[in-house]
């Protein structure tokens, strides 16, 4: 047994006796052989201690990702309308954890191509009086709110559309807009800070059918060029009937001289009106030879529901090149 | 680390008290001699630092899953959702009158966007980009150059993503597994030489649409 006059602690064995009033509490721990012993007052230091470690600690994690945590989901991307179910809803999420303020607006517009074959999304600031514009018939609600982090909204359209209208497909373009509701910059008096908040706007497709609809695209030219080390095939498509042309284009490089050395690329289009697309293929991937070139354009994709897309007549070109 | 904490039996006796202030101690209770030995307060704080790492992770681990339940939720119930995550541009508070002050879309201050969807669609993202911030009263230029923008498939590769003009449309594919996408972006604020201290802020825009609807 060994004992200690200052701290009147008594060991003997595997126990230790500590001398002490029964009002102060301890923590008495092995640690490497030796018994050890915490007063309270400690604890509470090491309690306060530990409390200020875990905050900061936290807070660093959650600050680097609480930026990150501002999303929002808009589901589905399209809506397709016609005469036997006229309304139509989408669901807005906000998993992020800051709230967002959300509007819903109805602009007009659709997919276009510039002279490259390369694709954006148009929206008209003046809708042309001859287009197919369902923009005026729509009633939406609510269009808009606040969404807390972590909930979710429906959001309901409703068409009215006049009973003159021609049958035909009538088109618009939901556009959320979602804005994360910024914290607060603090500056002092004699700074300058800035920052760009952000918006995103998820555009979608809201189509109404009335009355029969027909669609046919047209394949007016196909043009094969080598540039920038890649084999470009663009093809020059336009829509004929009343509605628009929602179908996949394939474009594949057969080779002539081995059947089995073949690159196929496939992307679904949309054409409302005229569109041109150009399908890329790196020219370090073909070896030199003849080759055909296919491109075809059929109505085989997954939409969001069976009705969405309007059957049509696949068109087929081709054309022989060297390489 | 403590191997074992065991129950220490103790008794009251009619001796000196433990006192506020005394320093946590330690004695080998095999050694006849032992010395009184100062408790090693790196142990302690060691222990603690741990032990807060180890609470600091389970916290941020039960808000990531929750984050996880609502994304697996809105995936359960609605096809083909279209999400979006973004972070501010942000140059910071230490700009000064006369001097420009550029973000580069790779630095931490690049406003991120992070953009999901059905996986392999091609899609079209369009930024509006303001030409001037404001406080309100004042306001300050800012400009985008033809290489302020990037995109990648993988959030991780901001450093090596390849690089868009964001003043022109970009159409490209998301990512053929999970599809996603990640832009970022860059720019630079002109202050005047007598621009007043204020908070200037702005909008960006961001439009995004599946080029096959």
């Amino acid at each position: 047994m060994i004992s200690d006059p200052r701290r009147s602690i008594f060991t003997g064995g595997d126990r230790l006796f500590i001398d002490h009033p029964p009002t102060v509490n301890t923590l008495c721990f092995f640690y490497q052989g030796r018994a050890c012993v915490l007063s309270i007052h400690h604890l509470k230091s090491l309690f306060v201690y530990m409390k200020k470690l875990f905050t900061i600690l936290f807070s660093l994690m959650l600050g680097m990702v609480a930026d990150t945590l501002a999303q929002v989901h808009v589901a589905p991307p399209a809506v397709y309308l016609d005469e036997s179910r006229t309304s139509g809803r989408i669901e807005v999420l906000n998993s992020g954890h800051r709230p967002a303020e959300i509007t819903i607006d109805l602009g007009y517009g659709y997919p276009e191509s510039d002279s490259s074959g390369n694709i954006r999304m148009k929206l008209f600031e003046t809708i042309p009086e001859d287009a197919p514009s369902a923009t005026d018939w729509i009633q939406i609600y609510p269009y808009q709110f606040e969404l807390q982090a972590g909930m979710r909204q429906t959001v309901r359209f409703a068409v009215f559309a006049p009973d003159s209208i021609a049958p035909g497909e009538y088109w618009s373009r939901p556009i959320v807009s979602a804005r994360m509701i910024p914290e607060r910059l603090t500056s002092t008096d004699d700074e300058v800070q800035a920052r760009l908040n952000i918006v995103q706007r998820s555009i979608l497709a809201l189509n109404y059918r009335q009355g029969p609809v027909h669609t046919q695209p047209v394949m007016d030219s196909l043009q094969v060029r080598k540039k920038s080390g890649q084999l470009e095939v663009q093809t020059f498509l336009r829509r004929k009937g009343n509605a628009a042309c929602l179908g996949n284009l394939k474009v594949s490089v057969v080779s002539l001289r081995d059947r089995e050395n073949t690159r196929i690329k496939s992307r679904e289009i949309a054409v409302y009106r005229r569109l041109s697309r150009t399908i890329r293929f790196p020219l370090q991937e073909l070896t030199p030879g003849p080759y055909r070139v296919e491109v075809e354009v059929n109505g085989r994709r997954e939409g969001p529901h069976p009705d969405a897309i309007i059957p049509f007549k696949p068109v087929r070109r081709s054309t022989v090149i060297s390489l | 680390m403590i191997d074992v904490l065991k129950i220490i039996e103790f008794k009251a006796r009619e001796a000196a008290p433990i006192r506020r202030g005394d320093t946590p101690f330690c004695v080998d209770p095999n050694q006849k001699n032992s010395q009184i030995q100062k408790l090693p307060m790196q142990f302690i704080k060691k222990t603690t630092l741990y032990a807060a790492l180890l609470l600091a992770f389970i916290g941020f681990g039960l808000s990531q899953q929750a984050h996880a339940q609502l994304t697996v939720q809105a995936t359960g119930t609605v096809l083909q959702p279209l999400q979006m995550t973004g972070t501010d541009l942000n140059f910071g508070n230490n700009i000064f009158p006369g001097l420009d002050k550029g973000v580069d879309r790779t630095e931490s201050g690049a406003a991120q966007f992070d953009i999901s969807g059905e996986a392999g669609k091609e899609v079209t993202a369009t930024l509006t980009l303001p030409s001037e911030m404001s406080d309100g009263s004042n306001s300050m230029s800012i400009t985008f150059g033809p290489t302020d923008g990037g995109h990648a498939m993988a959030s991780t590769d901001q450093a090596s993503a390849t690089s868009f003009d964001p003043n022109s449309p970009l159409t490209t594919t998301l990512d053929a597994t999970d599809g996603s996408l990640h832009l970022w972006l860059g720019g630079t604020v002109s202050p005047s030489y007598n621009q007043p201290a204020g908070t200037y802020q702005g909008d960006i825009t961001l439009d995004i649409a599946y080029t096959g609807n």
